[in-house]
């Protein structure tokens, strides 16, 4: 009998406890956000209508957006819901992280790039930010901006040309208080800056170490982006903070919608920001939604469902994240093709596959490298590894002004002639000595796993036998710096002369470098470009240097693009698809709901 | 008792500083060093180049300059002084702050089961007893298989998609606490709750039947019987209470597995609780989140044991004193 009461009890008990755990669980997980959360002001900062558009430039002609879909009567109001496939890591950061996890939510709270912004329909080409004009001095070291009169933060303090020498010395130099020390940022344009002066309230003057005819370009790309309040954050280093980041100071920035709300996980709520100071080219006030939810889906099954039940106008971007062509069908086979858009864009990074020429073996022949360039069946590829979703590429973009016209139509690229060049490739390995192939190692970053397989098949096809190594992300990092494999799968080799620095990485003569060689006339390139008085002369030497690198040195193979899909409601109107490049962030202000 | 306790309370220290150290050190000896990493990672992924004394900045950044047991200590201070392994890496939040954010949260979800599994698996259990190889018996055995062998994260996907294909609906996105908004709370956790109910409540209500099976064949059931009492007080007065004893037990100890259990369901559904947050620690490496929060659970389950074991004692005296 004892026995029996003690055991309910003790039933008793261990409910009590589940009880009041759960009491204590609701009671501690309030749905407070984050930061505080930030509203616009009312009365602070007049209504910005007479701000002109992305007009007024005075170093690049506006660009008629072409990607957008305006061609119906825009109107005000709604709140779409969109997918964010992680929470935006390091505080929101921008300087200290470029993940697609900041990016996606980040346009349309801090806006778009800095002074001065890609240009939404052609990343090559440099439209005004908070700037208006812009204009270098006769031998490129110094170059002057002026800023618009009507750009406000979000609570309601103007910016001035300080704010953007404060976000210019933080990204470049750093700040150290006592022995607290914030790292300079890796962004390109920061190697060449020496100083920044803002001798007025809207002019600021950038000083160079050395002439930058293109400087524009590398201040221009859109993820380095101008957020770091002045007034907000100034105090908070001083205090030895410094590290401090937007989502420290609460995400006050200069964007077309305002913080109303972040719950870290679960959501990040934006409302339109009225102070916001651009218009459309009516002279409209932007944005049109009234917000924009950013829903938080770590699972790509889960953002799926809640898509195809209109739960969400929009997926995420990302990779694991963007549409394969199985789960696109599934979108389709629910909501129907005509209910939904897709947004093509490209990949920023063009794969290819590099080569080390300093290790003794066949890869220092250049005969050997020639014949695994024209062997590859790179549409083959695009359809094993991307499902058809993707296209061949050379360093650059093929359907830009960078790279080589017609190369797309030369042996190695061209399918018309593909048993021919793979022919070719045969003899050129005979005569390089190697008629029956050789061995190799091939390292590969474990997430490129399924990259890297179906090359490996067609290599082996070519006779060459691959000891495919997958690797994290460590391990690629320190045999790297060794130069310890025969060949690389080799991600960002990006699609634009003005981020050389990162082919330096990638195709140059440096110690990070995937491709390895010792041939300077690779790094006379950048030097070249850097110092190029003018876009046609850049583009000259841009595909000058993708002839020598991919065709000539054949330092790489370089393979092709992948483009991503995204979908949203087919009632989700005026998005600038940046269709260069899936990584560039978007502000959505020119968004609005047809229902 | 309070010599059992005390013992069984001096014995789950050493042991979650065994669990520690092994945390600790699986994770520093993962191939690779986790500043190269980091930069690798970023650099794999469009961020550019890094130099040596970027490495070594962010080596000495992370802490990894310092030799292991120092590298060990000062984390194992900081787990007992209220810091939890000082901030993510990823997010820059102090481990403090995402730990009384997202610990509730997956809370709320074991919570849920244990009591949905409760509530179920009891009856359940008894009901499949008392209808020993009949029909019922094996429908409800044949129910409990099921959920003990599918995988959870399996049964979520299905069930996700016959709700998209067969009514058009889906959980809502965006975590509501149970007090602002329990409708919202609820559609979003039920789900969750339910799939990890029916591997829970699988387990015991083969626990309860197994339990109710031997104790309905004991003597003084039959005597009972024999006096003339209805079934239904046999079972609910004689038979239930010695069948809770190993329920209880058994049952305890489960719901330290239902903790690691949400991970993936967390994921799934978008719950922002600890499991979302490994999850995306794991991906991330942000190793400080990951030792902090593998250590948290190990002490929720140590803890768990700990209280089971002194209920048990508590219910059947016998134990304490072997």
């Amino acid at each position: 009998m004892k026995i029996r009461e003690r055991a309910f009890q003790a039933l008793a008990l261990l409910m009590s406890i589940l009880a009041l755990t759960m009491a204590l669980a609701a009671c501690t997980s309030d749905d407070e956000p984050d930061p505080t959360p930030t509203s616009a002001p009312d009365t602070q900062a007049p209504a910005a209508t007479a701000a002109p558009s992305d007009s007024g430039d005075g170093a690049a002609p506006a660009p008629t957006p072409t990607a957008m879909m305006m061609e119906e009567k825009s109107r005000y109001g709604g709140i779409a819901n969109f997918s964010t496939r992680a929470d935006p890591p390091l505080g929101w950061d921008p300087m200290r992280s470029g993940s697609i996890s900041v990016l996606m939510p980040a346009g349309s709270l801090f806006g778009m790039g800095n002074m001065i912004r890609q240009c939404p329909d052609d990343g090559t080409a440099v439209c005004p930010g908070v700037a208006t004009e812009w204009s270098k001095n006769a031998d490129g070291t110094a170059w002057t901006f002026t800023l618009r009169d009507n750009v406000y933060w979000h609570d309601g303090v103007k910016l001035t040309a300080a704010d953007v020498k404060f976000w210019l010395e933080l990204a470049v130099f750093g700040v150290t208080v006592g022995e607290n020390s914030r790292r300079p940022v890796s962004w390109n344009f920061a190697r060449w800056v020496e100083s920044v002066e803002a001798p007025d309230d809207l002019t600021v003057v950038i000083n160079l170490k050395s002439a930058v005819f293109d400087f524009d370009q590398l201040l221009a790309v859109d993820n380095q982006i101008l957020a770091h309040p002045r007034h907000l954050m100034q105090p908070e280093i001083d205090a030895g903070n410094v590290n401090v980041s937007p989502l420290d100071v609460g995400l006050v920035a200069l964007g077309p919608y305002y913080l109303e709300e972040y719950r870290p996980g679960s959501v990040a709520k934006m409302r339109r920001f009225d102070q916001y100071y651009k218009t459309d080219e009516d002279g409209n006030q932007l944005p049109y939604l009234d917000g924009i939810d950013f829903y938080i889906t770590p699972d790509p099954s889960g953002m799926d469902t809640a898509f195809r039940t209109g739960r969400l106008d929009a997926t995420a971007r990302g990779s694991g994240f963007q549409l394969t062509p199985e789960r696109e069908a599934a979108i389709f086979s629910t909501l129907g093709p005509e209910r939904v858009t897709i947004l093509e864009m490209a990949q920023s990074s063009f794969w290819a596959l590099a080569f080390n020429t300093l290790r003794e073996g066949p890869l220092q022949d250049v005969r050997v490298r020639q014949a695994i360039h024209l062997w590859l069946d790179r549409p083959e590829l695009v359809q094993v590894t991307f499902g058809g979703f993707g296209k061949m590429t050379g360093m650059f973009d093929p359907d830009t002004a960078w790279a080589n016209p017609g190369l797309m139509e030369t042996p190695g690229w061209n399918p018309a002639t593909k048993d021919a060049d793979r022919q070719q490739a045969k003899t050129q390995l005979a005569e390089a000595g190697y008629p029956d192939g050789f061995e190799a190692e091939f390292m590969c970053r474990r997430l490129w796993g399924f990259v890297c397989e179906p090359l490996v098949g067609q290599l082996e096809d070519l006779g060459i036998s691959i000891d495919l190594q997958l690797v994290d992300d460590a391990t690629r990092a320190a045999r790297t710096l060794e130069g310890s494999y025969d060949m690389v799968m080799s991600g960002p080799t990006l699609a634009l002369p003005s981020q050389y620095g990162s082919i330096t990485s990638s195709a140059g003569t440096s110690a990070t470098a995937d491709s390895k060689h010792n041939d300077t006339k690779v790094d006379d390139f950048f030097v070249r470009l850097a110092s190029a008085g003018s876009v046609e002369e850049r583009i000259e030497i841009a595909q000058e240097m993708e002839r020598y690198i991919a065709v000539e040195q054949a330092y790489g193979a370089w393979l092709y693009t992948e483009n991503t899909h995204t979908v949203v409601r087919e009632y989700v109107k005026g998005i600038q698809v940046p269709i260069d490049n899936y990584r560039r962030n978007l502000d959505f202000a020119t968004v609005w709901l047809d229902k | 008792m309070q010599k059992y306790i005390a013992r069984r309370v001096l014995l789950f220290i050493p042991t979650l500083i065994l669990a520690s150290i092994l945390i600790f050190g699986i994770l520093r000896i993962l191939p690779g060093d986790v500043a190269l990493a980091i930069l690798g990672q970023e650099a794999a992924e469009g961020g550019g180049g890094y130099t040596e004394t970027q490495i070594r900045e962010l080596r000495a950044e992370l802490g990894l300059d310092d030799p292991l047991p120092i590298q060990y200590v000062k984390w194992a201070w900081s787990m007992v002084n209220g810091d939890f392994g000082g901030e993510s890496i990823r997010s820059t939040e102090p481990l403090s702050s995402i730990i009384a954010r997202r610990l509730p949260v997956t809370l709320q979800l074991t919570v849920y089961t244990v009591l949905l599994s409760i509530i179920v698996a009891v009856p359940l259990g008894v009901f499949s007893a008392l209808y020993q190889d009949k029909w019922p018996d094996y429908v409800l055995r044949m129910g409990a298989i099921l959920g003990q062998s599918m995988p959870n994260f399996w049964i979520a996907l299905l069930l996700l998609l016959f709700m998209v294909t067969q009514i058009g609906w889906s959980p809502p996105l965006g975590y509501s606490n149970i007090w602002v908004d329990p409708f919202h709370h609820l559609q979003i956790m039920i789900w969750p709750a339910l799939i990890l109910a029916w591997r829970f409540s699988a387990y015991m209500t083969r626990i309860t039947r197994s339990g109710m099976l031997e104790v309905l064949a004991q003597d003084y059931v039959r005597t009972a019987k024999a006096k003339g009492l209805g079934q239904q007080l046999v079972v609910r007065r004689h038979s239930l209470p010695n069948v809770l004893i190993p329920v209880i037990t058994l049952g305890g100890l489960e719901v330290s597995t239902l903790l690691g259990g949400t991970v993936i369901l967390e994921n799934l559904f978008g719950i922002p609780g600890l499991g979302q947050e490994i999850v995306q620690a794991s991906v991330g490496r942000d190793f400080p989140v990951v030792q902090s929060l593998a250590m948290m659970l190990v002490f929720f389950m140590l803890g768990l044991n700990l209280v089971v074991d002194i209920a048990y004692s508590y219910v059947d005296p016998r134990v304490r004193y072997s």
